[in-house]
Parts: structure tokens; C-alpha cells; sequence
């Protein structure tokens, strides 16, 4: 009797580590960001704050296991945290985001839906603001050294609170497209400054600074819908269409070689 | 615009970039070598971070732009933009985490991939001010990167301890290998953007070329 007792519990532990071995452990990551999410945030940088933040990162990654956990989703999340009356509405906004809003597959364990976007921006942004593309393709600039951040964070890390919320508002109602709209924007407010630039470090200074300083949410979304002609979400589906198979043969491609070298070994 | 002053006055820019798993400290190091500056919850770093400082190197002046990226595994492949031009890089791991350690391989693998082979690799051992919770031995590293072929370096960003050297040391086996013109600028373009083209009065060289203004070697 006492012995399948025994048998029982072992089972249960054993399955039980196991479960935390497989589910949990990549998770470590998340631990550490909890604090490094708005550090010196006067309630998120609070233990309270860091719990609530663990529950709705650790939930989301139940619920989507190929997402699981991604660096820049504490950001969003947390954010979300801030804004939604309880932890469960946040929750639910940050899966409607990932699941209705943006591209899928931009969090996932290659971050491919990400690379497409990144391939689609580079786009956009050589028939919108050519002289720009021209000037940064000179320089071999690749705007995924900063548009990756802006994308995968969906602005919050980029730009002040404030600013991050009205484009939210505006990213929820109209859809993906609207991250192009003001990434492009940003391209543009600054155009005369990056046009004189001679390297790439300089470039990504005046984006970064700029994008910190943005305290208007006005002037940004102004010239992301005014300045910048639009764009039809059917046009930006096929933008991606056009893009996958370039980028899956890339994160194939750089897969097979690194494997091989660490076979030859 | 604020770029072009006289901070600019250097003979050689070179680009650095850090790498290694997320939270092993890699801002850290980038902030207390280029700002003396520490901090325990820095914000967990996403797109590309850089910061430069200019130091003394032998009789020139040394413009050490290093560059910082996320740790994930998963952003490993978005990087190869971060990689261009890179002439020196610092792999860190984390002492107390032995899995940090194990990943370094994987890390020597993507670095060789995207860059020059003349690039100064440096393996570098951080929160070695944590003792108690050492998880890799000093042996083991040292051995790993003899056998790799890479200097090795433990270092504590919390206590200041081996920064300074640590990029001082990598800044300076790059100049020697720039003034050995060791560097073969010819054979992958990409990792070397402009390079052969020393044009006076443009500051297009990120990388192991020698400046404008200076005498040609």
C-alpha cells in the first residue's frame, strides 16, 4: 500500500520537474526582466508591481506557447498595466494586440513575422521618403537597427508614455499599418538632420534622441496621417506576402550554416 | 550638429559590439567603461544601444564606438546589421550562471558567421565580484578561449574591476592589428563598409581605417 503511495508522489514530482524543466526554465529571462521593465517606476518597479506584471507575462505564455515569453512583451504588457483597470483587462488587451492587431509570428521563437516588417518598412520607406532611403542605404544604415525596437515593443520602450498611448488608440481602431505610419513619420520629422549625417552611429542617435523627446503627441501623428500618404491594409498584406519567402529562405539559410559549423566541430 | 566637433578629434574610430545572453551585463559594461556608470535595474536592452569614449592607444587616439544589443535567443538572428563593420567584440557570459557559459560556443559561432576573421575577440567573465555564487571556473574559460583562439578576461562592471582593461586590451590588439594592416579589408566588403577609401574630410570609416588627417602608414 505505503509503496504505491511512494510511486505515486515520485511519479508526481518526477512529471513535475519535468513540466518546470520544459514549460518554466526559459522563462528564466522574464524573471530578470521584471525589474529592468521601467525601472524607478513609482508602482511597476514595486514588488506588487512585479508580481502583477509575472502573472500576466507567465498567463500570456500559457496561452501561446510557440510565443511563450519575448523580451520587449514586458513593456507592452506592462504598460497595458498601467492603463487597464485590472490585471485580467490587460491581459486580454495584450492577446487581442498579439492575436488581432499586429502580424503573427512577430514574437515567435525566430521573430519571422518581425523580420518581414522590418523587410516591408525598409520598403515603405524607399517609396515614401526616397531621398531618405537613398542617403541611408549610402551609408548602409539598416533600419532594423532601430525600427526593430519601435516594432517589437510596439513604440513603448521609444517613445515618452503619453505618445506610446495615443498611438495605441490609434493602432487599436486602425490596425497594424498604423506602426508604419509613425515609424515613417519619424524618418520624416527628422529628414534635414538625417540627410546630413555621415555614419551610421550619427543616424541612429538623431533617432533615438528624437523619439525620446517626442512629449507631442500631436506633431507625430499630424505627420504620420498627414504628411505621409496612406496606406491600405490589403496593400501592406501584400507587402508581407511578397517579403515571406525571402525572409524564411534567410532564417532557414542562416540555421543550415549555423548548425553545420557546430557539426564540423 | 553636436557629432562633428572636437570629440571627433580621433585617428581611428573602431567599432566594438557586445554580445553574450540576456542579463550577464553587457549595458554594464558598456556604461561603466563609457560613463563610469552602474546600475543594478537598467531597462533590459531591445533594439541597439552604443555609446563611444575615446582613450589613449600607444601614440593615437582611439575612438572606441561599442555597440549593445539584446541577449535573447531568439534576437540572435535579427543582428547581422549589428555585426557590419565590427572590428573588436567582447563575448560575456555571466559567472554565476553556468548556462551563459555553455551558450558562448553557440555565441563564437553567429560573431565568425557575420564578421571579419581578423576581428579581436575578447571572452569576457562578468559579476566576478560574486564569489560565493561562482558557477564557472576561471580554469575552464581560460582553457575555452585558448582553445578558441580569443583573449580572456574576468571582470565585475558592479566593482569596476578589469573594465577598463578589458576594452583598453581589446582597443589595443585592434590597432596593433590595424598598424600590421593584418586587417584584409579586401576580401569581405561587407564586413568593412568603405573601407580601402580613406576620403579626407568624411568620417564613413566605422571601422579599422585610419582617419582623415592622419599620416598615411
Amino acid at each position: 500500500m505505503y509503496v504505491y503511495i511512494y510511486i505515486y508522489i515520485y511519479i508526481f514530482f518526477y512529471t513535475s520537474c519535468q513540466f518546470y524543466y520544459s514549460v518554466l526554465s526559459p522563462f528564466y529571462v522574464y524573471v530578470q526582466d521584471l525589474p529592468r521593465t521601467f525601472p524607478g517606476h513609482p508602482w511597476l518597479d514595486t514588488p506588487d508591481g512585479h508580481a502583477t506584471l509575472r502573472r500576466v507575462l507567465v498567463a500570456y505564455s500559457f496561452r501561446d506557447s510557440d510565443v511563450g515569453y519575448c523580451q520587449g512583451l514586458n513593456y507592452v504588457a506592462a504598460l497595458l498595466l498601467l492603463v487597464m483597470k485590472t490585471e485580467e483587462d490587460a491581459f486580454w488587451m495584450l492577446a487581442v494586440l498579439l492575436e488581432n492587431v499586429l502580424v503573427s509570428d512577430c514574437y515567435t521563437s525566430n521573430l519571422s513575422g518581425c523580420h518581414v516588417e522590418q523587410r516591408v518598412f525598409k520598403d515603405l520607406l524607399v517609396k515614401k521618403c526616397p531621398g531618405i532611403a537613398a542617403h541611408l542605404e549610402a551609408l548602409e544604415f539598416d533600419v532594423s537597427l532601430v525600427a526593430t525596437e519601435w516594432f517589437l515593443c510596439v513604440f513603448s520602450k521609444s517613445l515618452p508614455s503619453e505618445t506610446t498611448m495615443r498611438v495605441w488608440d490609434v493602432l487599436f481602431y486602425e490596425g497594424a499599418k498604423v506602426l508604419f505610419h509613425v515609424a515613417l513619420a519619424i524618418f520624416k520629422m527628422k529628414e534635414d538632420e538625417l540627410l546630413m549625417t555621415r555614419q551610421v552611429g550619427d543616424v541612429i542617435n538623431i533617432l533615438q534622441r528624437t523619439t525620446h523627446h517626442l512629449f507631442d503627441p500631436d506633431e507625430l501623428l499630424t505627420v504620420a496621417f498627414d504628411k505621409i500618404s496612406s496606406m491600405t491594409t490589403t496593400t501592406i498584406s501584400k507587402q508581407r506576402k511578397k517579403q515571406e519567402p525571402a525572409v524564411m529562405a534567410e532564417l532557414d539559410e542562416r540555421l543550415r550554416r549555423l548548425n553545420s559549423t557546430v557539426d564540423d566541430k | 550638429m553636436a557629432a562633428y566637433r572636437a570629440d571627433d578629434d580621433y585617428d581611428y574610430l573602431f567599432k566594438v559590439v557586445l554580445i553574450g545572453d540576456s542579463g550577464v551585463g553587457k549595458s554594464n559594461l558598456l556604461s561603466r567603461f563609457t560613463r563610469n556608470e552602474f546600475s543594478l535595474e537598467s531597462k533590459s536592452t531591445i533594439g541597439v544601444e552604443f555609446a563611444t569614449r575615446s582613450i589613449r592607444v600607444d601614440d593615437k587616439i582611439v575612438k572606441a564606438q561599442i555597440w549593445d544589443t539584446a541577449g535573447q535567443e531568439r534576437y540572435r538572428a535579427i543582428t547581422s546589421a549589428y555585426y557590419r563593420g565590427a572590428v573588436g567584440a567582447l563575448l560575456v557570459y555571466d559567472v554565476t550562471r553556468h548556462v551563459t557559459f555553455k551558450n558562448v560556443e553557440r555565441w563564437l559561432k553567429e560573431l565568425r558567421d557575420h564578421t571579419d576573421s581578423n576581428i579581436v575577440i575578447m571572452l569576457i567573465g562578468n559579476k566576478a565580484d560574486l564569489r560565493h555564487l561562482r558557477a564557472v571556473s576561471t580554469e575552464d574559460a581560460k582553457a575555452f578561449a585558448e582553445r578558441e583562439n580569443t583573449f580572456f578576461m574576468e571582470t565585475s562592471a558592479l566593482e569596476s574591476m578589469n573594465v577598463e582593461n578589458a576594452f583598453t586590451e581589446v582597443l589595443t590588439q585592434i590597432h596593433h592589428v590595424v598598424s600590421r594592416k593584418a586587417l584584409d579589408i579586401g576580401d569581405d566588403p561587407a564586413a568593412l563598409p568603405k573601407g580601402q577609401t580613406i576620403n579626407v574630410g568624411s568620417k564613413d570609416d566605422v571601422s579599422a581605417v585610419k582617419k582623415v588627417g592622419c599620416c598615411s602608414s
